[in-house]
């Protein structure tokens, strides 16, 4: 069932997202070759190279806001409207509803993600601007410089960006279900709540790694002291950024996300179970 | 025995109850009509056994059940407004319904589509609001359920389609069924109830058999509801 559900929870945010993302990759591929057209530097190129990359940043911004808002319009359509009909009047789990929606959201997201970080390395890459910088042989020399550590940091970094996915994700379906405890008005409480969520889940994050700090300070400290120039940030990486993203301070934060993960699940869980209000 | 037992339930906005102490039995084989002026608390109940709201306190049990996933795979339910995504073609919601409903007949479900004229590549989007709740209906009747809900199943469409609804509605029930109907056009419906349940602000203001109402009375339903509602004050 949860497979199906997915299914089908795939399928209609696809009828919207699938065009949008395919444009956006038109819009890169447009843009890129526009700018490579480019045979002196005269005003006209000049501004055929800045619409370019001006219709690019507008086209990935397009993207990223379409994303956010199919992951919040689905789930609040499900939870507080007609369509609701339809999904809570099926014989399947509340938590495979909610699971769907959320692998789904998800899914939206990471692809827009590796879309939007594709885009930008189409559109950086072997520019006339950087010639000498952007180009394979000096991604090639990035990875041949990492050390175990930085790959390491890398790693974890990645982890940190997935947790913190997860529960921006299940912050918003939160919202979204104590929301829809009220009978009316339910778009601006899910707004009030997710920002309510925010105030709160910010503050014992910070609170949390205030007492890491004092306890580890040697993991913490000297975080960002140096200047980092673009020519030497791998070395910086290894060296500066990398102890800290592998010290205690990535695994208290990835802990106290999963903690606020399974609290707000147990919330959206508990509404959708016991407290349904399809108006 | 009966397909639902109701006892003792209560369901509260804020301070008002919109339901309000109600207990009743519905037997299998039977076709209920639960009537009542607007805001009587007729969708309310309808939405309560289908598991769309949660009782403030008291009972629902069907097919001796408490409200969940078993009793949702033998309730079928069709909601007072289409609840279809406009992306939806037929043949999505027909895919859909049978992906998840084991009692689904894409045969019987065909059949209805045809005799309605509604074909299988039609467009959600496109359809008038009639054809949506036609659509709706045959979903719904293409179900083997044991309970169906059917909430204002007549209200949006033409007296010809109301005839096919209604026919439609009596040759899909059978005697381990029974069907649980919301309406207005009391004078359509009432010839094929079994049973009526007047409901006034949340409470049952009578329960009876038909026949026995109509042999007591000498009155049909639409009148004796008039009258019930007139001289409560009601607007119908």
């Amino acid at each position: 069932m949860l497979g199906r559900l997915f299914k089908y929870e795939l399928k209609a945010t696809s009828k919207v997202l699938v065009p949008i993302y395919i444009a956006f990759i038109a819009i890169t591929i447009i843009s890129r070759v526009s700018i490579d057209l480019q045979v002196d530097e005269g005003s006209l190129w000049s501004f055929i190279n800045g619409m370019g990359l001006f219709v690019f940043i507008i086209s990935a911004i397009t993207m990223f806001v379409a994303t956010a808002i199919v992951i919040i319009w689905r789930f609040y359509r499900n939870t507080s409207s007609d369509e609701g009909y339809l999904l809570f009047t099926l014989p399947v789990k509340v938590d495979y509803i909610i699971i769907s929606e959320f692998l789904c959201a998800f899914i939206w997201g990471f692809l827009m993600s590796v879309f939007t970080v594709l885009g930008i390395f189409l559109m950086i890459f072997n520019r006339n601007i950087d010639d000498n910088i952007i180009n394979f042989s000096y991604f090639g020399n990035i990875l041949s410089s990492l050390t175990a550590d930085g790959i390491k940091a890398i790693f974890y970094l990645f982890l940190d960006i997935l947790i913190s996915t997860f529960q921006e994700i299940m912050s918003i379906y939160c919202a979204i279900s104590l929301a829809s405890l009220f009978n009316k008005h339910r778009l601006i409480f899910s707004a009030t709540f997710y920002i309510g969520l925010l105030i709160v889940v910010n503050a014992f994050s910070i609170l949390i790694m205030n007492i890491v700090e004092k306890i580890f300070p040697s993991g913490v400290y000297n975080a960002y002291s140096e200047d980092i120039s673009f020519s030497d940030i791998v070395t910086s990486w290894n060296t500066d950024v990398a102890p800290i993203i592998n010290s205690v301070v990535s695994i208290v934060d990835w802990v106290f996300l999963l903690v606020v993960i399974s609290i707000e699940y147990i919330i959206i869980r508990k509404i959708l179970s016991k407290n349904l209000n399809i108006c | 025995m009966p397909i639902l037992e109701i006892k003792n339930l209560i369901k509260k906005y804020h301070t008002k109850n919109v339901i309000d102490n109600i207990s009743l039995n519905v037997d299998s084989g039977k076709i209920v009509g639960l009537l009542g002026p607007n805001g009587s608390g007729k969708t309310t109940l309808i939405k309560l056994l289908a598991g769309l709201l949660t009782a403030t306190s008291g009972d629902i049990l069907i097919d001796n059940k408490e409200i969940g996933i078993e009793t949702k795979a033998i309730v079928s339910f069709l909601p007072d407004r289409p609840y279809f995504a406009n992306w939806m073609k037929v043949h999505d919601i027909l895919a859909f319904f049978a992906d998840f409903y084991r009692d689904f007949s894409m045969k019987k479900a065909m059949e209805m589509l045809k005799l309605l004229n509604i074909g299988v590549n039609d467009r959600i989007k496109t359809m008038s609001k009639g054809t949506k709740e036609k659509l709706n209906l045959v979903l719904v009747m293409s179900r083997a359920a044991r309970l169906y809900l059917l909430d204002e199943p007549i209200a949006g469409v033409d007296p010809a389609a109301r005839d096919y609804i209604l026919r439609t509605i009596i040759s899909n029930y059978s005697e381990d069924s029974s069907v649980i109907i919301t309406t207005h056009h009391i004078a359509d419906v009432e010839k094929i109830l079994d049973d009526v349940i007047f409901l006034n602000e949340g409470k049952i203001e009578l329960n009876s058999a038909v026949e026995d109402l109509r042999e007591e009375r000498g009155k049909s339903v639409d009148e004796i509801f008039r009258e019930t509602y007139i001289c409560l004050g009601g607007i119908i």
